[in-house]
């Protein structure tokens, strides 16, 4: 039941704020920190819950589990879901210290679609509902996209608004496409059960499903960003609020993790065989690979390297342009993202279970500090028409920046470091001689990638902050240091740099946990099947009697 | 009748990506509809096409599957109400930038931002 509610909370929040959209502002704030806080203990019972070796899932209905909607939180979707939860808190912090919430009427609606949108997506059991739970975050990111900025004196500009909206609903439609050839092929949407059936297809169908998942890959590679896919990216978040830009810096992890869902699928090791349903393998539990599954790995591989270094590149053409300041180191951090990516996908398309954990690690640490940048990036002092010299930033701006630079970079002291050297650790020659890494004689490559990136990082990052904070004292006044209320959601999130580091034991232990359990898939098998069986004990003797009636 | 419906599959997949590679804006709108049509009749026909049966596929083998036809309703809805933004959006962009070009207004930014 408290799987329900991750789901159900944002929406009966998000639909009372629609229904009722101006009451006291402070009561508005206070029932969506609560909302978000509530979420985030929600999320962190379903990780006990799923490292318990039984992760939580439910039937919304009680349809048995093949056709009706099917809810599972393993520890990979708990982990991203209190991911969510904590930036969800900070961006809506930010928005109420700033006051970004009141231009927009339908603000507080909005991020709570959005929070339900995420909610969903990392929770669905089938891709059906992957693909409705993508729909509704992607149209509540639409609407906070396009929601007016006052203070940053522009609006998203018209032709990134469409540009994002109309690429999104192409790719929605190929979702769809997808769905509809998978399910043509292996007539059933269940992700434990699609993942028993796939191998046994042969001839037409099996092509035809592989047509379905490589066509689902590409779409969720758009979400992702990876590389032919991601020039979309750097103008909607530079255009975007600073509370939404933080709070979207997950969605393009919402995609990571759709692949990661989609390999583990298409590998078998998620097969559940479903009882009164004919399965397409034996009951020992080992299901055969869809030949997709080979594909996958190398795939990722080329496309983690190409948006590692298409984002580096263009974090270094971005520092340059004479932008206010918010605008150009917003120009920048959109940037950072395709570089995380690249660099998580890398460990997880090469490093096998390690890779994974690794990559978890890292994906945790970067998403944070990029959004406590993003945050940042909204307190700078924008330039006023009236105003002819730019007030300097306060220095206190200009340590957070560094703190936030020196993470996101990868240098010594901080999280990126650890992260960036646990992802190359996992790729890298000692790993080499494991049977599941697939990188082999490949990890000098990958290596000079994930350095040479980090080094570019380094040269874009110092020019712009340079730019931005170093600057003679005297050519132009002090601009007041902003209050404790509006640094503190910038500042808590950017402490995850050195917080992450000091408690990199536990947090790898935990990524350890997640990452085996997501990468055997055992678990999350069991659950669904456990589903199965309970949900409809009628269901399994209508079946028996109705003879071998298998849908097409 | 497989024929058939693959046939308009084609027809409406193939006349929404051609109106989709157009720059005007509601031609695209045009053929992003045009393109969902088309996916939606694929998705109702992964339920088998056949007449004269009872919807209900354990009570006689040969029906066609119901599930694709609850799945295309949600996609049907779905479709209207982001063809609806989409418009919606399209006709705000055409307010804001004078044309209903889409690459219209990429520089609607403050003035001193000119090199992308």
């Amino acid at each position: 039941m408290m799987l329900a509610l991750a789901v159900l909370l944002p929406l009966g929040l998000g639909a009372f704020f629609a229904a009722w959209p101006r009451p006291d502002p402070s009561l508005r704030r206070g029932l969506a920190a609560a909302g978000a806080l509530w979420l985030l203990a929600v999320a962190l019972w379903l990780l006990t819950q799923a490292l318990s070796g039984a992760p939580a899932a439910v039937a919304a209905g009680g349809w048995p589990a093949p056709w009706g909607i099917v809810l599972v939180a393993d520890a990979l979707a708990a982990l991203l879901l209190a991911l969510t939860a904590l930036l969800a808190l900070a961006a809506l912090a930010h928005a109420a210290a700033t006051d970004a919430d009141r231009p927009l009427r339908s603000f507080h609606a909005l991020f709570q679609c959005q929070l339900f949108g995420i909610a969903g997506a990392l929770l669905a059991g089938d891709l059906f509902n992957l693909f409705v739970f993508f729909e509704v975050l992607l149209l509540a990111s639409y609407g906070l996209l396009l929601s007016p900025q006052p203070t940053a004196g522009h609006d998203c500009p018209p032709a990134v608004a469409l540009h994002y909206v109309l690429l999104n609903l192409i790719g929605s439609t190929l979702f769809l496409l997808a769905v509809a050839l998978v399910y043509a092929a292996a007539g059933t949407l269940n992700m434990a059960h699609l993942s028993a059936r796939l191998g046994a297809l042969a001839g037409p169908d099996q092509a035809l499903a592989g047509a379905g998942l490589l066509l689902l890959a590409t779409v969720l590679a758009l979400k992702a960003a990876l590389l032919p896919l991601l020039a979309w990216l750097p103008g909607t978040y530079a255009a975007a609020p600073a509370a939404s830009a933080a709070l979207f810096t997950v969605l393009t992890k919402v995609g990571v993790y759709g692949l990661v869902r989609l390999w583990t699928l298409t590998d078998g090791s998620i097969a559940a065989s479903l009882p009164g349903v004919p399965a397409g393998t034996d009951q020992s539990g080992a299901a055969a690979a869809h030949p997709v599954a080979a594909l996958l790995g190398p795939l990722l591989l080329a496309a983690a390297l190409g948006t590692l270094a298409a984002g580096a590149v263009g974090a270094l053409a971005a520092s340059a342009g004479g932008m206010d300041a918010p605008g150009k180191a917003k120009r920048l951090l959109t940037w950072l993202l395709p570089v995380s990516v690249g660099t998580m996908l890398l460990g997880i398309a090469a490093g096998g279970a390690a890779g994974l954990a690794a990559a978890l690690y890292y994906l945790v640490q970067s998403t944070l500090v990029t959004a406590g940048l993003f945050l940042l990036a909204d307190l700078l002092p924008a330039t006023r028409p009236a105003s002819a010299p730019l007030p300097r930033p306060a220095p206190v701006l200009g340590a957070l920046f560094l703190l936030g630079a020196v993470a996101i970079i990868g240098m010594p002291p901080l999280s990126g470091f650890v992260g960036k050297a646990l992802v190359l650790t996992a790729v890298g020659p000692a790993a080499v001689g494991a049977a599941e890494t697939a990188s082999g004689t490949l990890w000098p490559l990958l290596w000079s990638a994930v350095l040479l990136a980090s080094l570019l990082l380094t040269l874009a990052l110092a020019r712009t902050g340079i730019g931005l904070f170093w600057q003679p004292a005297g050519t132009a006044p002090q601009a007041p240091p902003p209050g404790t209320a509006v640094l503190l959601p910038a500042a808590g999130l950017l402490c995850a740099g050195p917080l992450l580091v000091v408690l990199a034991g536990p947090a790898m232990a935990l990524a350890n946990a997640v990452a085996a359990q997501a990468s055997s898939g055992r678990d999350y098998a069991a659950a669904v099947a456990a589903l199965a069986a309970e949900s409809h004990p009628a269901y399994g003797r209508h079946q028996a009697a109705g003879a071998a009636a298998s849908p097409p | 009748m497989e024929w058939l419906v693959a046939g308009a599959v084609g027809l409406l997949v193939g006349a929404g990506v051609h109106l989709l590679l157009k720059p005007q804006v509601f031609t695209m709108v045009l053929g992003l509809l045009l393109l969902s049509y088309g996916v939606n009749l694929l998705v109702f026909a992964t339920g088998g096409l056949v007449v004269q049966e009872p919807p209900l596929a354990p009570l006689r083998a040969g029906a066609a599957d119901a599930l694709p036809q609850a799945l295309v309703l949600t996609a049907i809805v779905i479709g209207l109400a982001v063809t609806a933004f989409a418009l919606a959006l399209a006709l705000w962009a055409a307010a804001r930038t004078g044309s209903t070009d889409v690459r219209a207004g990429e520089r609607d930014e403050p003035a001193g931002d000119d090199r992308r």
